[in-house]
C-alpha cells in the first residue's frame, strides 16, 4: 500500500449523551478515493471532521500528511482542502471575491480563472452568492476546496443539489484529481457515486464502522451495492455480518 | 496568476484581501451606511443655525464644536456596536465562520479586518462631518490635532472592542441585536453623543458616568475645544478596550451553538 495520509486510530467523539463516533479506526493511503458511507446521523460527518482537525476527538489519535491537526493545524490547512456540507458565503459576496481571499490565505493555489471554468462558474464570476442557484454555489464551493491545490481533499456530500449532467461532470473532474494523485474523502449517501468513484469504501452506522473494503468486497454476494448497503445498515443487528470484505 | 507559489502568504496581504471584500460587501449595504451617516448630518443641519461663537454654558467652546465632538462617536458607536456585533453573529449563525475556519484563514485575520473595515467607515463618516462642519457651520480647528486624533483612535477602538464582544458572546443574531439596541440607544442618549451632556438631567449624567462612550465624547471635545489630553477618559478607553477585546478572543466561537 501506498503512503498512508489519513491515519485515525481508535477515535471517539461524543456530543453529549449522543457517542457520534465509537473507536473508529481507518487508513487512508495517497492517491486513494475513500467513500465514507453511511445513513444519516451515522457519524460521517463527525468522522472526517475528525480526521481533518476540525474536531478534536475525545480519545484516540489523528494523523493527516504525517502531521498532528490538533497541534499544527494551519500547516494541515494549507494542505488539505475541505468541501463542507451546508456551507455559506456571505450572500453580496461575488465570486470573484471569494476566490481572491481563500487564493490570498494559501501558500500556493491554481489558477482561479481555470477553476471557474472546470466547474462552470465563468459566467458567474461577477454573480453575489446569494444569487448563484444550489448546483452553482454547490460547484463554487468544490472550486474552493480546491482552489489551494490540496492534496486531500474531503468532499462532504458532493454532488447533492446537482443535476444528473453536473453530478457525471463532476464525477469526471474528481476522476481528473485521482488521475494528479491528489487524495479525495468523499462522504456520501450515494451508491452509484460510490461505486462509479471510490477505490475503497468505510460504511459507518451508529458511529460504528461497520465495514470497509473495495465497493466489489463491499457488495460481496448481493446483486448490488445499495442492496449490500443497506443489509449492513438494517436495524437488525444480526443483518450486520458480512462475508466479504473487511469485517469489524 | 501564479500556479506554484511556495513561499507562504504573507499574513498582512491576506488582511489586506479580507479587509478590502468585507468593506465592498459594506458598501453594497447602503442602507446601513446611509443610517449611520445621515442622521448625525441631519442633526448638524438642524443644530447649525445656533452658531459657533463661545457659549459659556460649554465652558467657553463653540456648540459646534461640542456637537461635533458627539457625533463622531456616534458615528463610531452606530458603525461597531450596532453593525459589526451583529455581522460576526451573523457569520457564525449561517456558518460562514465554519466555512473559514478550514481554511489556513486564522481568527485575528478575520477580527482584524472587521475591524479595520469599520474603521475605514469611521474615517469616512468623520471626514464627512467635519468638512461639512468646517465649509458651513464655523466649525473651529482642533486646539490640539495629536490629541484630537489620539482621541478619536481611542475612542473608535473602544466601540469596535464593544462590537467584538458582543457578536463574541451572545448567541445568535437575534439576541445580538436586540443587547446591541439595548446598550447602544440608551447610551447616545445619555453619553453625550447626540445631546451635550450639559443639557442633560443630573441622573441621566451620572448614568453616562459609567460608560465608556462618555470618555469617548469627552477625551475627543476637550482635545478639540482646549487642546488638552484627557487621560483619565483616554485611560478608560484604552483599558475598556483590552479587556473586551481579551474577552472577545477567548470567547470567540467558530460555530453556533
Amino acid at each position: 500500500m501506498n503512503e498512508i495520509v489519513v491515519e485515525m486510530t481508535n477515535i471517539s467523539k461524543r456530543y453529549g449523551s449522543v457517542l457520534a463516533v465509537q473507536s473508529m479506526t481507518l487508513r487512508i493511503a495517497r492517491g486513494e478515493v475513500f467513500g465514507v458511507l453511511g445513513p444519516n446521523g451515522a457519524g460521517k460527518t463527525t468522522t472526517v471532521e475528525c480526521a481533518i482537525g476540525l474536531r478534536n476527538p475525545d480519545s484516540g489519535t489523528v494523523t493527516v500528511l504525517g502531521l498532528d491537526p490538533a497541534k499544527d493545524p494551519d500547516a494541515v490547512r494549507q494542505r488539505v482542502g475541505v468541501q463542507l456540507q451546508q456551507a455559506v458565503l456571505p450572500n453580496r459576496m461575488k465570486v470573484k471575491e471569494a476566490l481572491a481571499i481563500f487564493a490570498s490565505a494559501y501558500a500556493r493555489h491554481g489558477d482561479p480563472a481555470q477553476l471557474l471554468e472546470d466547474w462552470g462558474l465563468t459566467g458567474q464570476r461577477s454573480t453575489a452568492f446569494g444569487a448563484l442557484s444550489g448546483g452553482q454555489k454547490q460547484r463554487l464551493f468544490i472550486a474552493l476546496a480546491l482552489l489551494g491545490e490540496p492534496e486531500v481533499v474531503v468532499l462532504d456530500e458532493l454532488t447533492t443539489g446537482l443535476d444528473p449532467a453536473a453530478r457525471r461532470d463532476t464525477w469526471a473532474l474528481i476522476e481528473g484529481l485521482r488521475d494528479r494523485g491528489v487524495t479525495v474523502l468523499l462522504v456520501t449517501h450515494a451508491m452509484d457515486e460510490a461505486e462509479a468513484l471510490c477505490d475503497r469504501l468505510a460504511v459507518i452506522d451508529h458511529g460504528q464502522l461497520i465495514a470497509e473494503g473495495t465497493p466489489d468486497q463491499i457488495r460481496g454476494e448481493h446483486r448490488t451495492l445499495e442492496a449490500a448497503y443497506l443489509h449492513l445498515t438494517s436495524p437488525r443487528p444480526a443483518a450486520r455480518t458480512l462475508q466479504n470484505g473487511q469485517i469489524r | 496568476m501564479s500556479t506554484s507559489t511556495v513561499a507562504a502568504p504573507n499574513p498582512l496581504a491576506t488582511l489586506a484581501t479580507l479587509t478590502r471584500v468585507e468593506t465592498a460587501l459594506l458598501l453594497r449595504e447602503p442602507a446601513a451606511v446611509l443610517f449611520t451617516l445621515a442622521l448625525p448630518v441631519v442633526l448638524l443641519v438642524l443644530n447649525g443655525q445656533v452658531g459657533n461663537d463661545p457659549n459659556p454654558r460649554f465652558g467657553g467652546a463653540g456648540a459646534i464644536d461640542v456637537l461635533m465632538a458627539g457625533y463622531l462617536v456616534y458615528v463610531m458607536a452606530t458603525s461597531a456596536i450596532m453593525g459589526l456585533g451583529e455581522t460576526l453573529a451573523d457569520y457564525r449563525d449561517r456558518g460562514i465562520l465554519r466555512r473559514l475556519r478550514v481554511t489556513p484563514l486564522r481568527p485575528w485575520q478575520i477580527l482584524s479586518s472587521h475591524a479595520l473595515t469599520h474603521l475605514a467607515m469611521t474615517v469616512v463618516g468623520v471626514a464627512v462631518l467635519v468638512g461639512l462642519g468646517a465649509v458651513a457651520y464655523d466649525l473651529h480647528r482642533p486646539a490640539a490635532i495629536g490629541a484630537t486624533v489620539l482621541a478619536l483612535f481611542a475612542s473608535a477602538a473602544s466601540m469596535i472592542a464593544i462590537g467584538f464582544v458582543l457578536g463574541a458572546l451572545l448567541p445568535s443574531v437575534r439576541t445580538t441585536q436586540a443587547v446591541a439596541a439595548a446598550i447602544y440607544f440608551p447610551a447616545i442618549f445619555v453619553s453625550g453623543a447626540l445631546f451635550p451632556r450639559e443639557v442633560l438631567p443630573a441622573f441621566a449624567q451620572r448614568i453616562g458616568d459609567f460608560l465608556p462612550m462618555t470618555y469617548a465624547v469627552r477625551s475627543i471635545r476637550e482635545a478639540w475645544t482646549l487642546g488638552t489630553v484627557d487621560w483619565v477618559g483616554l485611560g478608560i478607553l484604552a483599558g475598556t478596550t483590552a479587556v473586551l477585546v481579551l474577552v472577545a478572543v477567548r470567547m470567540f466561537r467558530w460555530e453556533a451553538r
